[in-house]
């Protein structure tokens, strides 16, 4: 503990000194969980250590080559083997392995509360949120929320290709890996919307797999995962009446499903809460109407590959009436 | 000359006694990770993994026996005590079989470290999960 | 003086005058013998000989050149080649990521760049590059004429032309594989085009030439070096070849097996990573990191070998901490064996097991270290200049230590999740692979270009390229650790604007075309003609090893007479060696029968044992390449039957080659080789080195199969469901008749060897027609024992697993007959006789692996699944 705390006191310490350019919403080095800090400190340690290291064996190097080319004593050389090559690696690596291995436990402890089961498709995230002693899961997609201050568990499984889960804000990535169900456990610490991504080539569209992880107090994700559980309310104005009849007339239920509607296809992504989410196709784009908009006219253009095909066919007030109805789905 | 006389014949001083020592850390490395994979897959292991753990230690501590006889056969050939020599490069046979002797009490040496390591995770780490 | 006295091997009863078969005569030479003048007219006579035999073919037909010298070449030019190539691709992938939202290249474009140029830099160019240099330079550091079997040499080079012709062609037809290097099922599954096929297939057939090498190479370095070049005196490049040359032996054949199942996979559904029929896509992973991950240290060693060459003479003195360096090679080679499941750190595997693979990745530091210690201890006791090659390698150490540092830290599991798969690791391989390959490559040609073409590289132009490519690099890949750990994964075609990794990426960019004109002014210095400029010195370097003693001009024979080895660095510690050498006063200075020829040595002391007769000149190897071309590209278009009939003809072209100019009866049965020294010219057994090359190959061979008996158990750990309840087993009886079988015909090779050993051909004969008849019976037997039981392979993975192990036993049936055939062929055309037995040893080796591979089989498919 106090090891963690000198560990957490230094790196602290460097990370003032290092330059705002390590901070990001996607950066490891900017941590907002237990896991994300620890690793943090490690890198910091690490990270002095080798440059220590790495100056001495060059300026070695250069002192011999250059500074002082000329013979120098045998018992100096055999000096260097022994002690450069066997005892001080040996010593060195030892104490890191024991200490490396020694926090791999804590990592994937088991999370408690909502379990939070993510499907990786390509290229988008199914997400279902299964509350203690729930039957049934709620099912979101393509962002997901964690309680700050608990330890939460994630099951992580993929339809047709190997994903990776990785929020670097938070923690360390697992893989997702079909006809398998792995485990990783996420404790953030401070609230906010941390990015992630997938971190294993999953095919044409690798790149624009993401995620928005959003971390909120206890009690308001107590409350946000009550007002998901409902199905999606009726549409409120005429134009979204009218956007909610070509929802469905063009057949976008056979893939995706607004829980309280007609629409129940599970190909896609659950739109029932769309409008609540931080992002859009996937974490690529500002949930604006514009960006559906254009996302729904042509998805091959904004992510190759997508399986979704394209609705420029949809007439100006069509469009306008179906992005007006998903908006309205928060 | 009865030592020079076969020429076509292995000399008394084989190869795989260099080896002999990174064979055993090899034995030891898949030994240790299958045994892993069928304990975690096949058998249910109780919350400190305790029939794992020991399986483990004793693998290594077979293990580092194994090393610790090639080090010493090693040390033999090496034979380092009657002139203090390490260079070895001498056209000789005396020479040759040094040679074999000091780098086999060197991969010994690495061999063991090799296998220490692999054996810290049963004292770390206490479980599959 | 020694006389020495050579005893019959008792082991052995024959019909063979034992004294035809072992050496006659003084070894070693005394300082008196070696001090007599050689008569200067039969000097000139023999160096006419020699220069006859050895002369590359003219004109057209230069292109059927075998001997390392020329092939070597061809071979670095070409890896070096599809490096710029490959380097290529990595600029325009840049340039796509310079900024933020780009889309200068598509994302099908960029997944097929990233492919390819991972692919290429390893497949066609990092190993092809040591298996080139080695060709090239190492019988020069023996004092060997050529390697030992220079037309195998030859076809590895012409099937790495056309596999990589094939593969790094399909980028211009916009179908090249697009699944990461890797090749990660399901999603290399699910890869409608041929592009997965093309990577499978075009690489397969170049690891198969790399095996090749590998075996060439080993069996140089332990039995083609000069007579007294004891196993202590080996200059330390040779050590590396012998611990790279294994190493290729165990870690390719794993990624050929993975390539076999994955093969059959895609062309003939059987499901081995398909999760939904019991497979698992973690096979492929563990079988691609067993070859992955020792490759690096395949590549690295090398490299780090050609270092310890040019240390010393930068040093002019020996390299200090010699059993060192063979302990960290040696050490390096075994540690990177057990560190391949870093590479699936995220992959969710036990805790434990990932335990064991950190461990194993921390413990490899140690060699590594023992070995960059060694090189600055020697350049501590000695005098230092700066050579231009020492400049390079210094880089190289900069570079690759950092490399190695951020490898210590990827190798501790916890860390690894986090960087794992961003742009951290890009950089961190980067950083190992230029500076622990790249860079001493580079300095390695400064240093032996003086050795090739008898010219120098310009020091100038040397130290621009330097310094271009050392900022160039570091400006390109040192921010990207900082983009990696702000969270950009690798292999992304783009990236937006607003994360914090735009100014990074551009720098990188900018970085990237710096390097690149760093290679490209090297490129320049290497390819300028350098027609005018004079020849250099023997010796330019005042180095110690023998590659220095060729003649200048070059002369094609290598050395003019095979020296006498007392030292570890003979240009230094035996001071009249080189103008003995040039009198022709040591060994073989004649080639009075008109034969490409060089001596062999036993493996540890380097006793002079016979003389081998090395291949010459020929076309056959060319086409036994393109036919084996053909037999793998074919069916990436599902083209079976051309793909039956090419593999056919490459069989026919290999037959061939082996009846007409292997082991072929000798005019006389010993030849003098000078310094009272009389050696044998046909051997067999153990002493000959195709026994060795069949005995190697036998070992990769079983790794291979190793590598699929592996996956029965990893299915039985992975999977609950294996083998399904309810599954069909092989039928026992046939189990059992199939065992019988091979054991016969195993036992019909081995007493048909033995018979004919003592003399009785007309016996042999039998024993060799009754193993051809018991091999098809077993065969049969193995085939029907799953057929009749109605195993179908498309069905679940229990079936396919246990028809890839039956069809793996047929396929080396078949080979096992072919040989048998050849064996009966010799028999009855007077090329197998009680004398001239070698072809009967390598058979009855190759039976001992077949027999053993059948019955390992046969109690997988019998015993094994119904105990699981």
């Amino acid at each position: 503990m106090i090891a963690r705390r000198a560990f957490g006191v230094i790196g602290l310490g460097a990370l003032t000194l290092s330059l705002a350019a390590c901070d990001g919403p996607q950066s490891a080095l900017s941590p907002g969980g237990r896991d994300a800090d620890v690793l943090a400190s490690l890198f910091w340690i690490m990270l002095i250590g080798a440059v220590a290291i790495w100056l001495l064996i060059n300026g070695l190097f250069f002192f011999l080559t250059r500074i002082r080319p000329r013979a120098m004593p045998r018992r100096a050389a055999e000096a260097l083997i022994i002690g450069g090559g066997i005892v001080f690696p040996t010593i060195v690596v030892a104490g890191l392995l024991t200490y490396g291995l020694s926090i791999m436990p804590d990592q994937r402890a088991v999370g408690k509360g909502t379990r939070i089961e993510v499907v990786g498709e390509q290229w988008w995230w199914r997400v279902h949120y299964w509350p203690e002693g729930a039957d049934e899961p709620i099912v979101a997609a393509n962002e997901i929320r964690l309680p700050a201050g608990t330890r939460s568990e994630i099951t992580l499984k993929a339809a047709r290709v190997i994903h990776s889960f990785w929020i670097p804000g938070l923690g360390g990535k697992t893989d997702m890996i079909p006809g398998r169900v792995n485990r990783m456990s996420l404790e953030p610490t401070e609230t906010g919307t941390y990015r992630g991504q997938c971190a294993e080539f999953c095919g044409d569209s690798h790149a624009l797999m993401a995620l928005n992880a959003v971390v909120l107090r206890p009690e308001s994700f107590d409350a946000w995962l009550g007002r998901i559980a409902r199905p999606a309310g009726p549409p409120e104005t005429e134009l979204a009446r009218k956007g909610a009849a070509v929802f469905l007339s063009e057949g976008c239920g056979a893939c995706h499903a607004i829980r309280g509607t007609a629409a129940a296809g599970r190909l896609g992504p659950d739109l029932t809460h769309l409008a609540s989410r931080t992002s859009l196709a996937a974490g690529i784009l500002d949930m604006t109407p514009e960006a559906l908009a254009a996302w729904i006219t042509d998805p091959d253009a904004i992510k190759p590959g997508a399986r979704m095909p394209g609705y420029d066919h949809l007439a100006q007030a069509e469009m306008t009436a179906l992005v007006a109805y998903l908006e309205g789905l928060e | 000359m009865a030592r020079a006389a076969k020429p076509h014949l292995p000399p008394k001083t084989a190869l795989w006694q260099l080896i002999a020592a990174p064979i055993i850390w090899s034995v030891h490395f898949v030994v240790t990770y299958g045994g892993t994979a069928i304990f975690c897959a096949k058998v249910d292991l109780g919350p400190d993994a305790l029939a794992l753990r020991g399986y483990i230690g004793i693998v290594t501590l077979v293990a580092l026996l194994a090393i610790a006889a090639m080090g010493w056969l090693a040390w033999r050939k090496w034979d380092l005590t009657d002139d203090w020599d390490y260079i070895h490069e001498e056209p000789t046979d005396e020479e040759r079989t040094e040679f074999l002797g000091h780098a086999g009490v060197l991969l010994s040496v690495v061999s063991a470290i090799g296998v220490i390591f692999v054996g810290l995770p049963g004292l770390v780490i206490t479980g599959c999960t | 003086m020694t006389t020495t006295d050579f005893t019959p091997d008792p082991a052995r009863i024959s019909a063979v005058p034992d004294q035809d078969r072992w050496p006659e005569g003084i070894y070693p030479p005394t300082e008196e013998m070696l001090a007599e003048p050689v008569d200067p007219e039969l000097c000139k006579a023999q160096e006419a000989r020699l220069r006859e035999v050895w002369a590359d073919p003219k004109g057209w037909r230069y292109w059927s050149a075998v001997n390392n010298s020329e092939v070597g070449k061809w071979y670095c030019l070409m890896a070096f080649g599809y490096m710029l190539a490959a380097g290529v691709l990595a600029l325009l992938m840049r340039v796509q990521l310079a900024v933020p939202d780009n889309d200068f290249l598509s994302a099908d474009r960029f997944n097929q760049f990233f492919t390819m140029h991972g692919s290429a830099m390893m497949f066609l160019f990092a190993v092809p590059m040591f298996e080139a240099i080695s060709i090239l330079i190492l019988p020069a550091f023996l004092g060997a004429r050529d390697m030992p079997f220079p037309r195998l040499s030859a076809y590895g080079f012409w099937c790495f032309v056309i596999g990589g012709v094939f593969v790094f062609g399909s980028i211009f037809f916009d179908s090249a594989p697009k699944s990461g290097w890797f090749m990660y099922p399901p999603l290399s599954m699910l890869d409608g085009g041929i592009g997965a096929d093309i990577w499978l297939l075009g690489l397969s057939f170049i690891e198969v030439a790399s095996i090749a090498a590998a075996v060439e190479l080993i069996v140089g370095v332990i039995k083609c070096r000069p007579p007294g070049m004891r196993i202590n005196l080996m200059p330390l490049y040779a050590w590396y070849v012998l611990v790279v040359g294994g190493m290729i032996l165990f870690a390719f054949p794993p990624l050929i097996a993975g390539d076999l199942l994955f093969e059959m996979q895609r062309s003939f559904d059987w499901p081995f990573f398909d999760p939904a029929r019991g497979g698992d896509p973690m096979l492929w992973q563990h079988l691609f990191w067993i070859f992955g991950h020792p490759e690096v240290y395949i590549i690295f060693l090398p490299s780090i070998a050609i270092a310890a060459m040019v240390v010393p003479t930068a040093a002019q003195i020996p390299i200090w901490g010699y059993s060192w360096i063979v302990l960290s090679a040696v050490g390096t080679g075994f540690l990177s064996f057990g560190l391949w499941a870093h590479h699936m750190f995220a992959t969710g595997l036990p805790a434990m097991s990932l335990g064991f693979f950190s461990a194993a990745s921390e413990a490899v530091v140690i060699p590594t270290g023992v070995q960059l210690f060694a090189f600055m201890a020697t350049l501590m006791v000695g005098r230092v200049t700066m050579l231009l090659p020492m400049l390079w390698i210094a880089g190289g150490v900069a570079i690759f230590t950092a490399g190695g540092l951020t490898g210590v830290m990827v190798a501790l599991a916890p860390f690894d999740w986090q960087v794992h798969d961003s742009y951290f690791i890009v950089a961190h391989l980067h950083y190992t692979i230029f500076g622990g390959m790249i860079f001493p490559v580079v300095a390695g040609i400064y240093y032996f270009y003086p050795f090739f073409t008898k010219k120098k590289m310009s020091e100038k132009l040397g130290r621009i390229s330097f310094w271009l490519t050392f900022t160039g690099f570091n400006i390109c890949f040192f921010p990207m650790h900082l983009t990696g750990l702000k969270g950009m994964p690798r292999r992304v075609f783009t990236y937006p604007g607003d994360i914090g990794w735009d100014w990074l990426n551009a720098i990188s960019t900018f970085g990237a075309f710096v390097t690149a004109a760093g290679i490209l002014v090297f490129a320049w210095d290497l390819l300028r003609p350098k027609g005018k400029q004079p020849l250099t010195e023997r010796n330019p370097w005042n180095a110690g090893t023998l590659e220095w003693s060729h003649d200048v001009p070059e002369e094609f024979w290598g050395v003019r007479s095979v020296p006498h080895i007392t030292s570890r660095y003979p240009l230094w510690q035996q001071p009249k060696l080189l103008e003995r050498m040039d009198a022709g006063r040591y060994y073989l200075a004649d080639a009075e029968f008109g034969h490409r020829e060089t001596l062999i040595t036993t493996a540890i002391d380097a006793r002079p044992q016979h003389i081998a007769r090395v291949t010459g000149p020929a076309w056959c190897t060319i086409w036994a390449a393109i036919f084996t071309g053909g037999a793998f590209i074919f069916p990436t278009f599902h083209l079976y039957a051309p793909a039956l009939i090419s593999g056919a003809l490459a069989l026919a072209c290999i037959i061939w080659w082996l009846w007409t100019s292997t082991a072929q009866h000798p005019e006389v049965v010993k030849k003098d080789v000078g310094l009272g020294l009389k050696l044998p010219i046909y051997v067999s057994g153990s002493a000959a080195p195709g026994w060795w090359g069949m005995f190697i190959t036998m070992l990769g061979d079983m790794t291979a199969f190793a590598s699929l008996v592996f996956g029965v158990f990893f299915y039985w750990t992975a999977r609950p469901d294996f083998p399904p309840a309810a599954a069909a087993h092989a039928t026992l009886p046939w189990v059992y008749a199939a065992v019988i079988c091979y054991t016969l015909a195993w036992a019909a090779t081995w007493a048909a060897r033995n018979v004919n050993c003592a003399g009785n051909a007309a016996r042999a004969f039998q024993g060799l027609v009754a193993a051809v008849v018991l091999t098809i019976a077993g065969a049969g037997s193995l085939f029907w024992a799953l057929w009749g039981a109605g195993m179908d392979p498309t069905e679940h993975v229990y079936p396919a697993i246990m028809w890839v192990l039956v069809v793996w036993v047929l396929a080396h049936s078949l080979a096992g007959l072919v040989m048998l055939g050849f064996c009966i062929a010799g028999s009855i055309f007077g090329r197998l006789t009680p004398r001239y037995d070698a072809d009967l040893w390598n058979v009855t080796l190759f039976w001992h692996f077949l027999a053993l591979t059948a019955f390992v089989t046969c109690t997988m498919v019998g015993a094994v699944p119904r105990l699981m």
